[in-house]
């Protein structure tokens, strides 16, 4: 019986992210339906507690490789790492979610294991056992569904596109350790330094009940300043759609959209957002959506449930006066 | 130092929805309406190549490549005018629905026929495949080091220091020339070039080859394959417009808020 593998990706403080619990639904969902194992696959150095975690979550295994070399990710070492589980395990699927890492990590696993990868998949068809995996294309305007080639056929998931998986209600899995040698004289990229900022995870900005968001609208950095006041008003996170990250008026972790963090928060304020589809794509699963834009057929407008027609530099100070009166 | 920019041409994926017309037959989108464009993300790795030679102008000469069924002049034309050096477009008929892999083999096989590189950057993903699989894969093909999601290049005559973008920050990291950096839309928007530019664009030197003129070694294999277009399903709200100093009541009286 073959296996599907998924592999999991931790935080900074070693927790398995939210949309590697994903991807670790949707590889129960492809064992079930094709008849395969479901083994996870967690690396990384000094990850018991993450490993434990895991046992919690039905699956036929959880595959732990615990290395001090690769405590911090490095493309040439987890590549060799993975390629190396594979080949002990044969895969015949790998799955992971999409996250800044994967985006690195799966096309070079896809040249390794000289396997098919398809990236970003937001739904599975199962036809006449043939697994299809189905992605937004054209920066979402059209959908395409791939059938991949070779063993393990290699694909992420889009954050928010699936349900997380749940711990179940049996039994702990087996857990088993795997050693595998890394050969540290291939690396050919250093690390030199990390700048970083919180856990590593825009858990503030994915996990957010409340979003507020600028765009190019905004005109310049210091409309962030009245945004964030009403984000703070709001008790909500501050994002951007592209433009404003790009043009450096906000730091890029801000970022909304297909290129950005994927957000499904109950309320997303959209000021100055023009709509675009790749912004769009990070921001449609949002439970109500405002939008703020003084051009009438922005397009952002369609999708909004809200909306104001107006120069933002007015209507936020009537907003921020209209939340402070007593409710 | 000789940059190679891998750039596409997409249609602007920003076009109205209903301008991206599906034929379910061929499975080929057909845009309407909309003029071919320079991939979004190409546009950044251009912009990033350009940054490196503001600070040399003299020494760093930029090539874009472009490849693809059928790549429009003025397209070529933009990125010439925004400061690239020369230009090579590979076209073939042949050169139909590919995957990643295949597109990797036939880049590598121009970029040997383009000879001499330290520094290959391709954008983040292409503007209608959206699959970001390609310039990792083609610095695979080509046995050089591969960093990605790159905001910032800054070379010597050995390495590249490259801060690349993290969630919730960037880290630095120095690798070997010749690298292949692949370039996220952190790295900047592509200047607007002046009319001299412009005008200069059309006296640079552009090549024309077709696929037959690379070296590809045999039929490029696929390991995906595109079974199926559809549209997405719309998804479009009944908006309620309301005046800026009504809101903050409206949401409350609808218990957004």
């Amino acid at each position: 019986m073959g296996t599907v593998l998924a592999l999991m990706e931790l935080s900074r403080d070693r927790e398995v992210l939210p949309s590697s619990l994903e991807a670790l639904a949707v590889g129960k969902m492809i064992a079930e339906k094709v008849g395969l194992k479901l083994a996870a696959l967690v690396m990384g150095g000094g990850i018991e507690q993450a490993a434990e975690s895991l046992r919690a979550f039905p699956t036929d295994e959880v595959l732990v490789v615990d290395q001090p070399l690769l405590e911090v990710y490095q493309p040439e070492l987890y590549t060799q790492a993975v390629e190396q589980v594979c080949s002990e395990i044969k895969p015949d699927y790998l799955v992971m979610g999409e996250t800044f890492q994967s985006i690195d990590l799966a096309p070079r696993l896809a040249f390794a294991l000289d396997s098919g990868l398809v990236t970003g998949c937001v739904d599975l068809e199962f036809d006449s056992g043939e697994t299809l995996f189905i992605k937004p294309v054209y920066s979402g305007n059209v959908m395409a569904a791939y059938a991949v080639e070779g063993v393990p056929r290699l694909a992420t998931f889009r954050s928010k596109s699936f349900e997380p998986a749940k711990p179940g209600e049996s039994a702990p899995s087996p857990v088993r350790s795997l050693a595998i040698s890394l050969d540290q004289s291939s690396v050919k990229i250093q690390a030199v330094e990390q700048v970083l900022s919180g856990n590593g995870h825009a858990q503030g900005l994915e996990n957010a009940e409340i979003v507020v968001s600028g765009g190019r609208g905004l005109g310049g950095p210091e409309g962030f300043e009245i945004l964030r006041e009403l984000a703070d008003q709001l008790g909500g996170a501050l994002g951007a759609s592209r433009p404003p990250c790009d043009l450096g008026w906000i730091e890029p972790s801000a970022q909304v959209g297909i290129t950005g963090a994927i957000v499904a928060p109950d309320l997303y304020v959209a000021v100055g957002i023009s709509g675009s589809t790749q912004h769009v794509g990070g921001m449609e699963g949002a439970k109500t959506i405002v939008a703020i834009n003084d051009k009438e057929d922005a397009p952002i407008f369609k999708i909004a449930d809200y909306g104001v027609a107006g120069d933002y530099k007015e209507v936020l100070p009537q907003l921020l006066e209209g939340l402070g009166r007593s409710k | 130092m000789n940059i190679i920019v891998c750039m596409k041409q997409a249609p602007d994926p920003e076009g109205p929805r209903d301008s991206f017309c599906i034929n379910v037959e061929d499975m080929k989108v057909e845009p309407k309406g909309i003029p071919p464009a320079l991939s979004l993300f190409d546009e950044n790795a251009l912009e990033a190549a350009l940054r490196i030679k503001d600070a040399d102008k003299e020494n760093v000469k930029i090539t874009v490549l472009c490849m693809g069924k059928k790549v429009s002049s003025a397209v070529l034309l933009k990125a010439l005018a925004a400061g690239a050096d020369a230009a090579v477009m590979v076209q073939g008929a042949e050169y139909g629905v590919q995957d990643s892999f295949s597109t990797a083999r036939a880049l590598a096989a121009a970029v040997a026929k383009i000879g001499d590189y330290d520094l290959i950057l391709c954008g983040r993903q292409a503007s209608d495949s959206n699959a970001g699989q390609t310039g990792i894969l083609l610095a695979y093909v080509l046995g050089i080091p591969a960093v990605s999601l790159a905001q910032k290049i800054v070379p010597d005559s050995a390495h590249a220091l490259i801060e690349r973008v993290l969630q919730g920050g960037y880290e630095t990291v120095k690798a070997p020339l010749p690298c292949l950096a692949v370039v996220g839309n952190e790295a900047g928007e592509l200047r607007y070039p002046a009319m001299k530019e412009r005008r200069l664009a059309k006296k640079k030197p552009t090549s024309e080859w077709a696929m037959d003129d690379l070296a590809l070694g045999g039929a490029l294999s696929q390991k995906v394959t595109l079974k199926r277009l559809f549209a997405p399903t719309a998804r479009t709200r009944a908006c309620k417009f309301v005046a800026g100093d009504a809101l903050a009541q409206v949401l409350r009286e609808d218990q957004v808020i």
